[in-house]
């Protein structure tokens, strides 16, 4: 591990940008939210055509919703970086290199990335790498720092950077992910307990009704992935806001500025 | 934060530490370059570095290219795992909805 790694690793716990991010969603949702509704209305569409395919099982209608949904993860990434874009001015507080010109490398990135994810390791990059790269993607591209070389190279000195910080700092990587991945299993549970306590409980109980054609359309494919789907958008739009915070607070301690005391500035 | 002092000037608080050399560093030692702060040391330093890049740049571009071409094959693989996703959910039961 070398001394960066060993800063990162020992000067601040792990997981405050996770909770700083809350604050910062919180306390500024009427800047990020709209754009990332526009980002996502698409794929919303997208999904709900192709979950409205399979429940019907409609094979033939698959490849078009998959084209669709093909292209409005694109647009959804393009709109993602303008929300990071925004994250990251707000944070350095200083205007970062113009999101349209890097804009095809971003989504490159992210699309390298995304294969690591869904294609595996034996493609390009380990699947842990492919979810930090693609968090952080917008950061380092758009940073007018240390990574704002011109045209494309960097993208690869940006990916070599946000890579060699994943796999020398891996444990505070595994933390990360698995606070995420706890925080959305236990939203799922919740929401899951919620429908029963409402079909076995509160409706035929207290407001005195047959729950059984609610039960069946809530315990159906179609519910179960939209539900999901839904909590997905949430922790999405987390992690967008989550990655650029994780990238300042690793570039603040590079640089000694207390991001904290930037957050409380901001009113996050 | 824990107050340190810098590397030259013992008598004086830092500011930040260079990000090359990682040593505290005082505003009179502190030189900021592209928003962060460098010692004389570590700007040395980064103008070596780049100095190193700039000869591998011919490489860089071209790899950079090469990413941004192979994008369309990305795109499809993407699209291709979506077909795969949604095949599975419907053969697992989506039509039973």
């Amino acid at each position: 591990m070398n001394r960066l790694s060993a800063d990162i690793a020992s000067n601040s716990p792990a997981l405050r940008p996770l909770d700083d991010t809350v604050e910062y969603i919180r306390a500024n949702s009427a800047q990020v939210v709209p754009l990332y509704i526009v980002g996502v209305a698409p794929m919303t569409v997208a999904i709900f055509m192709l979950l409205d395919t399979v429940s019907t099982g409609r094979y033939s209608a698959l490849p078009e919703g998959c084209m669709l949904l093909t292209g409005a993860t694109v647009w959804k990434w393009a709109w993602g970086s303008a929300v990071q874009a925004r994250v990251q001015e707000a944070l350095s507080g200083r205007p970062g290199a113009p999101l349209l010109g890097r804009l095809t490398y971003i989504i490159t990135l992210k699309l390298v990335a995304s294969m690591a994810m869904l294609w595996g390791s034996f493609l390009i990059l380990p699947a842990i790498y492919g979810f930090f790269l693609s968090g952080m993607a917008a950061p380092i591209l758009l940073d007018g720092g240390r990574f704002a070389l011109e045209g494309g190279r960097s993208a690869l000195e940006g990916a070599r950077w946000a890579t060699r910080w994943v796999g020398d700092s891996m444990s505070r990587a595994l933390k990360i992910i698995s606070a995420i991945s706890m925080l959305f299993l236990v939203v799922y549970l919740g929401v899951t307990l919620l429908q029963l306590l409402v079909t076995h409980t509160i409706m035929p109980s207290f407001l005195g009704m047959d729950p059984t054609e609610l039960s069946l359309t809530i315990w159906g494919w179609s519910w179960q992935m939209a539900i999901l789907y839904m909590l997905f958008l949430i922790f999405d739009l987390y992690w967008m806001v989550a990655s650029v915070l994780l990238y300042h607070d690793i570039q603040s301690r590079r640089a000694g500025v207390d991001l904290g005391q930037r957050l409380t500035s901001l009113g996050g | 934060m824990e107050l340190k002092y810098c590397v030259n000037h013992p008598e004086r608080p830092a500011i930040g530490e260079c990000v090359i050399t990682k040593k505290p560093i005082c505003p009179e030692c502190s030189t900021k370059y592209e928003g962060v702060n460098y010692s004389r040391e570590g700007l040395a330093e980064l103008k070596s570095r780049r100095a190193l890049s700039a000869g591998a740049g011919f490489w860089s571009k071209v790899a950079s290219l090469a990413m941004v071409a192979q994008a369309p094959v990305s795109l499809f693989l993407l699209y291709k795992y979506y077909m795969y996703i949604f095949t599975a959910i419907l053969n697992l039961g989506g039509r039973s909805v």
